[in-house]
């Protein structure tokens, strides 16, 4: 008996699920339409519009070398048009959060998304370390700046794309393609040297 | 016995159901060669215009064109800087169902939802150790923590649901009810909004595990979407 109603039960289920299926497919537009009557529109006119909205948008990408970062793969790419002159593993931002002991300040070691450009480029660069390098190491941050500069940590390349984040080397080869840096791109030594050697100031970089 | 393999197979039946019944119609509206090609280059002009817009700014923005659904073109989700592709996400299979259509102008993410939700992990201060050892003890993010099953909430009543294609028996069956919970949810959420007269679109992709994580990892709240829909609709 007991297995007769929850057989009853489970069918009543499924049809009422059915029927609400139905009424929703009803009534959502997704289904065959038939077509209204076409104003008068000239075809001619609507092509050439086509023609400029395309020549428009394709006039908006820069000529020359460009950079991809692409963080959820940690690929980077170089390239002209359509072109890829180089592909290589990068690692990008953490997405780690670091706070602050006394609790007003917080730091998340995301990679920034969007476009950005080569602001400058760096040949070997030195790491001005920031406060939250001290915090994360538990010392003291120090009151002169001499205190703060690291030799040899960024590689033999850096390039600088705004607020305090770069493309640059690293001593952590084995750590390439994981998302372990605070924000910055860290690239192998030869793919750093062509990215540096072939990007110019101004070079765009698309990060996503 | 009979009764057992009915049962055991039921599921499956309704989601098959639901599922063709969802996605099934690919209608091509009538009318003459001239009228459908105006009609569709207006459509296209306006998706060009809206791109145009979107692209002088400098912003990366998505572009979702169903129209380009067929057995040899796949549907692809389109992520955009400057009219330039930065990347491709292919989508494996695209259902779509809305109230009214969808106007053709950027509409922004407002919010990802996943029922495991990417949580950070928090750094804990300590002092430096050197070699491998300090290496393997290192915590961060990756893509196998990305969910694979979420929800995307953009502007204009516009929802879009990503599913990785799952792996193994155990993922397909959980997969399985899922998918047909949240038709379920979204059935009733179009037979509500269409009551009220709400704009309400909701577009299901089912796509490989790993675009569906990248995809969630690339797109951040505020980000553009561009959707140009398939089914011809009266736009004159």
């Amino acid at each position: 008996m007991i297995k007769r109603i929850a057989f009853i039960s489970f069918i009543g289920i499924i049809i009422i699920l059915l029927t609400v299926e139905l009424f929703a497919y009803y009534v959502s537009s997704d289904r065959p339409m038939v077509s209204s009557s076409i104003g008068a529109s000239n075809l001619n006119e609507l092509i050439r519009k086509n023609r400029t909205l395309r020549k428009g948008i394709t006039g908006l990408s820069t000529n020359g070398v460009y950079i991809v970062i692409d963080t959820a793969r940690n690929l980077i790419f170089l390239k002209e048009g359509n072109r890829t002159i180089l592909k290589a593993v990068v690692s990008s931002g953490s997405g780690n959060i670091l706070r602050d002991p006394s609790g007003k300040r917080e730091w998340v070691f995301d990679t920034p998304r969007g476009e950005f450009k080569v602001k400058e480029k760096i040949a070997a660069p030195k790491w001005i370390k920031p406060d939250w390098a001290f915090i994360e190491e538990e010392e003291d941050i120090p009151k002169n700046w001499e205190d703060r500069v690291e030799e040899g940590v960024l590689g033999d390349y850096a390039l600088a794309f705004g607020n305090g984040y770069f493309i640059h080397g690293t001593l952590y080869r084995r750590l390439l393609g994981r998302n372990v840096t605070h924000g910055c791109i860290r690239v192998g030594d030869e793919d750093l040297e062509t990215i540096y050697k072939l990007s110019r100031l101004g070079t765009k970089i698309y990060i996503f | 016995m009979k009764n057992t393999n009915l049962q055991f197979n039921f599921p499956l039946f309704l989601f098959l159901i639901l599922f063709s019944l969802g996605g099934s119609s690919q209608a091509i509206a009538g009318g003459d060669s001239i009228g459908q090609k105006i009609r569709d280059l207006k459509d296209e002009n306006s998706l060009l215009e809206a791109e145009l817009r979107l692209a002088s700014k400098g912003v990366s923005y998505v572009m979702l064109d169903m129209r380009t659904e067929s057995d040899s073109i796949p549907v692809r989700i389109n992520l955009k800087n400057r009219g330039r592709v930065l990347r491709e996400f292919d989508v494996e299979r695209i259902r779509y169902r809305r109230t009214k259509g969808l106007v053709i102008e950027p509409i922004p993410l407002i919010k990802k939802m996943a029922f495991f939700p990417l949580k950070r992990k928090e750094i804990r201060p300590h002092k430096p150790e050197d070699g491998a050892d300090a290496i393997g003890k290192l915590d961060f993010l990756e893509l196998k923590d990305i969910p694979s099953n979420y929800t995307l909430s953009f502007g204009k009543g516009l929802l879009i649901s990503v599913a990785g294609q799952p792996k193994g028996l155990i993922s397909r069956f959980i997969h399985l009810i899922r998918s047909t919970l949240i038709h379920i949810r979204f059935s009733l959420a179009i037979i509500w909004n269409h009551f009220w007269k709400n704009d309400f679109a909701i577009i299901e992709i089912i796509m490989g595990n790993e675009d569906a994580q990248a995809l969630y990892w690339s797109l951040n709240e505020g980000i553009n979407i561009l959707v140009m829909e398939r089914q011809p609709y009266d736009t004159v």
